[in-house]
């Protein structure tokens, strides 16, 4: 039972969620169900569990809201699918179809993701400075929410500033539901299902660069999933610990948040340019990106923002320097003529 | 301000040299710019190109005001990341791909220059010991300390490689970690740290001058050598 909770909670709950962000068929790929989900269930996290702690509330408290939200999506999903069933029809298999293709023509791709996820599970130790199941163990122990220090137990003089950033608290949530060992499904489960977003971001990446081209998003993805594997062999890499210790709040946030932010930023400027009607939806997943971010780490939101603020300036000089040429042409053929 | 942008070059300099990632970042770019002339107009080039240039500001601003620098480090990776996939997958994945092999030579070649910054580290790789990924001596240790029934509560003072592990193979285990620099103290005063802490347990690494000093003190019980690598000591 242990296992199917946790599997339900880090696997099948944030393909629900991804379900509810469907507006298109196009929409109706795993990648997609899966990062959009994640997003959602991450940012849904945020707001209760902050909310919470700075209550003081119990960790008890916490797995109450987050069991009954647990139970409330899938009602919710069947909702949402019986209003649109004659959509989603149509949409399931689109997403069938689009599997079958992936497992027939992408398997190299596949085959490396997942080569680099369970190398990751069975030969990677965690990095020493990773104190996340200490943490999460402790919460577990004392039923509270960064009250104690991990390793000696004493009361933390102050922990305002864990409280901005819990992400350890969604483990020790899921670890109190599924009654599992906090150290197994940190090392485990969790570091599986993370592993999978952090491919899964490489393929939503791939498709902002190359639309429509699926030989070069397989390639850009496998690209990603090696870039990962610099961690384990260089003495010192830009990728710190993606393989290592994927959970940890910072490197969840510097692996998978920050490039998705940057992803998710050059969508709604798509969306600007084309004056597309659903920007909302976009900017919606650009506010839950950064509360994402928040979540992982106490500088995640600055740190977003800055990339959004990056991505905009790039698009304004690329728009500036376009004009700029598009001037100095007509100039041209004006004194031709 | 000289200093400051000197502390700024310096953490540059410091950071490209030993950094793989960032080598092929600045290739990258220069392969984008002498291949891909279209791409110059683009999005992503541009901001490769600004990254760099905030993130000098940021750690501008982080000397000058002192504080947190965590963005020269955080900023970095995802931009360098994506750069670098995107080129590999223009040079692999185009269709004059074979003509362009020489440029992953020469990747490689640099690659493997940078070899000062290789590591191949048997504890970074070793083989998964258990479903919790902890190191053997740890989880022998933590049987050990579970298993005596003399052992109430224990606090362990262990060095920094099992104190930082042990605590996730028990939670009633705490441990002195953090703010405490285990290596650079004595034996003897590693005892006065322990009575001073109030910690019952005690783990050394082993070496026979230790375990011949340790017997000549009272108060002090051996309870296991795990793998003649540490020696677990309870007070009484």
């Amino acid at each position: 039972m242990s296992v199917i909770i946790v599997l339900y909670e880090f696997g099948v709950l944030p393909f629900l969620l991804g379900l509810l962000w469907c507006r298109k068929k196009e929409q109706m790929g795993f990648c997609s169900l899966y990062v959009h989900g994640y997003v959602t269930m991450l940012s849904v996290f945020f707001i209760p569990a902050v909310i919470l702690i700075r209550m003081r509330w119990l960790l008890s408290d916490l797995c109450k809201v987050w069991g009954i939200f647990s139970l409330f999506v899938p009602i919710l999903c069947f909702l949402f699918i019986v209003t649109k069933e004659w959509i989603y029809a149509d949409e399931f298999r689109y997403l069938a179809g689009n599997l079958k293709y992936a497992f027939s023509h992408l398997r190299g791709m596949l085959c490396v993701c997942l080569g680099v996820i369970l190398f990751s599970i069975a030969w990677v130790m965690p990095d020493q400075s990773d104190h996340v199941p200490e943490i999460v163990g402790v919460s577990l122990k004392t039923n509270s929410m960064y009250v104690y220090q991990p390793y000696n137990m004493l009361p933390y003089a102050d922990n305002s500033e864990k409280a901005w950033s819990p992400i350890d608290m969604l483990y020790a949530t899921v670890s109190s539901l599924s009654k599992m060992n906090a150290t197994v499904m940190i090392h485990m489960y969790a570091a599986f299902f993370l592993l999978v977003l952090y491919a899964a971001i490489g393929w939503f990446l791939a498709d902002c660069f190359f639309k429509n081209q699926v030989q070069k998003k397989s390639i850009f993805t496998m690209l990603w999933a090696i870039f990962a594997t610099v961690s384990v062999w260089s003495r010192r890499a830009l990728a710190f610990g993606i393989l290592q210790n994927i959970w940890n709040g910072e490197t969840f946030l510097v692996a998978c948040i920050l490039p998705l932010v940057f992803a998710a930023t050059l969508v709604v400027g798509n969306s600007i340019k084309e004056k597309d009607k659903m920007i909302w939806i976009d900017a919606a997943f650009l506010i839950e990106s950064i509360l994402c971010a928040q979540l992982m780490y106490v500088k995640g939101a600055f740190l977003a923002i800055f990339v959004i603020f990056g991505v905009f300036a790039a698009i304004w000089i690329q728009k500036g320097l376009n004009y700029g040429r598009g001037v100095r042409k007509c100039k041209a053929d004006m004194g031709k003529l | 301000m000289a200093e400051a942008l000197e502390n700024v070059k310096l953490i540059w300099e410091n950071y490209s040299l030993t950094t793989i990632s960032l080598v092929l970042y600045w290739l990258s770019l220069v392969w984008l710019i002498l291949y891909k002339k279209d791409i110059r107009k683009s999005t992503l080039f541009i901001y490769a190109l600004l990254i760099p240039v905030m993130v000098a500001v940021i750690q501008l601003a982080g000397v000058l005001i002192p504080g947190d620098h965590s963005p020269d480090k955080l900023m970095y990776v995802f931009p360098t990341a994506i750069l670098i996939c995107y080129v590999g997958t223009e040079i692999g994945g185009g269709r004059k791909a074979a003509k362009k092999t020489w440029i992953l030579i020469v990747l490689y070649a640099i690659i493997i220059q940078t070899g000062m910054s290789l590591r191949y580290d048997e504890k970074l790789m070793v083989e998964g010991m258990n479903t919790y990924k902890v190191s053997s001596p740890v989880w022998k240790l933590s049987e050990c300390i579970h298993g005596d029934p003399n052992i109430s509560e224990p606090y362990v003072l262990a060095p920094d490689e099992i104190a930082c592990q042990i605590q996730e193979m028990d939670n009633n285990i705490r441990t002195v970690y953090g703010n405490y620099d285990y290596t650079s103290r004595s034996l003897e005063e590693l005892l006065a740290d322990m009575i001073q802490m109030d910690c019952n347990c005690l783990i050394v690494r082993y070496s026979e001058e230790t375990v011949e000093y340790m017997e000549n003190i009272d108060n002090y019980r051996l309870v296991a050598v795990v793998e003649n690598e540490y020696v677990l000591y309870a007070r009484i």
